[in-house]
């Protein structure tokens, strides 16, 4: 198992009730049950304990050691009533997969007998059942990514049309350090699903987030983000309403910024944003206009052949 | 060079719980400027910065980066720890300089990250 799966695994012990992972089929004897009759149901049902009741209620629970006693005794025609163990330890069918966990290695005892609100027996339930509970369930977490990851990655082809894209819009406020880049880690998250070639996805990613980061820096009122994906390439567009680049030449020199001290403090402005855009996409545009806003498209294409552009932009 | 040795390397401690400690590092960079790291790849390398906001996490997410150390004993605001963790990615730190943290790991055989090559 992976680290990211042992930490799955981990908090589905958290995650799972009781209810969810015991055993609901009961077998169950009465206190007046004769231990000769516990013998026959443990070897029928290859289990090695019953839980006994008393008019409804769980009043002990006999299990081979039990049985043992008894058999060493010549005594099977005694009832499970005078053989069993009543000091019983129960857990409720409500609590976490954790807490039996706990109680097993604990008491040291093979079995729980498991009650609801009322006090009701349920079910029972061993440390294997806690095993094969979190199986199934990283099985069925696990079954569920890759249904979701294959219907993404057919999103295109199940849909008709001359020309067939998704588009990502975002909004992005001004300024705020602590929400910054979510718009291109979504974006990032969305072609991971797709199914795009890794490469190609840590381009976007590092564009689309220095152009965010722009939006969030030096707008005036914040901006917009819009990634549009299609078969053939993936198309960014950032834009917002001023206060625009006076000299876009001089923006685009490695290590020329306008950013104040405070947004250095932030981790930005070190002249490099539009440069790294331009060294991963394969073309890019960038317009401006005193006071009304600025405006950057640019396109990375999703197959080999068509990102010629991709050698001269690097 | 795995996060162990890192961490042996530069006296680091995690910052973020339940690491995995095998995880491999096959290059590094230092730096507090965000798009001075994004000019580099990045992938499967060890960011060192001072950068306590949630870019510094950001910057490794887009970037694929493996792991963060957080140089001279600065303390990650506790929207970065959260922003690691829902990343997944590992976050160590050191009281030692940047200058020395990227001495010793130079030294102790892990070179730095080159700038990205020409697109595949």
């Amino acid at each position: 198992m992976s680290p990211t799966e042992v930490l799955k695994a981990q908090e589905l012990v958290y995650e799972l009730r009781i209810g969810d992972i015991m055993s609901r089929r009961l077998v169950t004897v009465t206190a007046d049950t004769t231990m000769r009759e516990v013998k026959t149901i443990l070897r029928d049902r290859r289990i090695s304990g019953l839980p006994v009741l008393d008019g409804g209620n769980l009043a002990g629970i006999v299990s081979i050691e039990d049985l043992i006693r008894s058999l060493e005794e010549n005594d099977l025609d005694a009832l499970a009533g005078q053989y069993m163990t009543t000091l019983v330890h129960t857990i409720g069918e409500r609590e976490p997969a954790v807490r039996a966990l706990n109680v097993f290695g604990r008491l040291g005892v093979g079995r729980l007998p498991v009650v609801d609100d009322e006090g009701r027996l349920v079910g029972i339930m061993t440390p294997d059942d806690i095993t094969r509970g979190v199986l199934r369930a990283l099985e069925k977490a696990y079954h569920e990514e890759e249904i979701r990851r294959y219907r993404a990655r057919h999103v295109f082809d199940d849909i008709k049309s001359d020309r067939t894209s998704l588009i990502l819009r975002y909004d992005i406020p001004l300024r705020d350090f602590n929400r910054a880049g979510r718009a291109s880690s979504q974006i990032k998250q969305t072609l991971n699903r797709l199914g795009v070639d890794p490469r190609i996805v840590r381009r976007v990613a590092i564009a689309s987030y220095e152009a965010e980061m722009n939006i969030v820096i030096h707008s005036v009122a914040g901006g917009n983000l819009v990634a549009e994906i299609n078969p053939e390439l993936i198309a960014l567009l950032a834009y917002d309403t001023g206060p625009g680049i006076p000299d876009i030449e001089k923006a685009m020199t490695p290590g020329y910024s306008t950013a104040p001290d405070w947004i250095r403090e932030m981790g930005f402005g070190a002249g490099m944003g539009l440069c790294n855009i331009k060294a991963c996409v394969d073309q890019m545009d960038l317009n401006s206009w005193p006071r009304q806003g600025t405006r950057l498209e640019a396109v990375i294409y999703l197959k080999p052949t068509e990102g010629k552009a991709s050698d001269e932009a690097a | 060079m795995r996060l162990r040795e890192v961490m042996q390397v530069t006296r680091a401690r995690p910052i973020l719980a339940g690491l995995d400690l095998d995880v491999e590092v096959q290059a590094c960079f230092a730096a507090d400027l965000m798009s001075d790291a994004l000019r580099y790849d990045l992938e499967h390398a060890l960011l060192i910065s001072g950068l306590v906001n949630p870019q510094v996490m950001r910057t490794a997410e887009m970037a694929d980066v493996a792991a963060v150390l957080m140089a001279r004993g600065k303390v990650p605001t506790p929207e970065s720890v959260q922003l690691a963790e829902e990343l997944g990615i590992p976050l160590l730190g050191t009281d030692i300089t940047m200058y020395e943290t990227c001495g010793r790991l130079y030294a102790a055989g892990l070179p730095s990250c080159a700038p990205h090559s020409s697109q595949e």
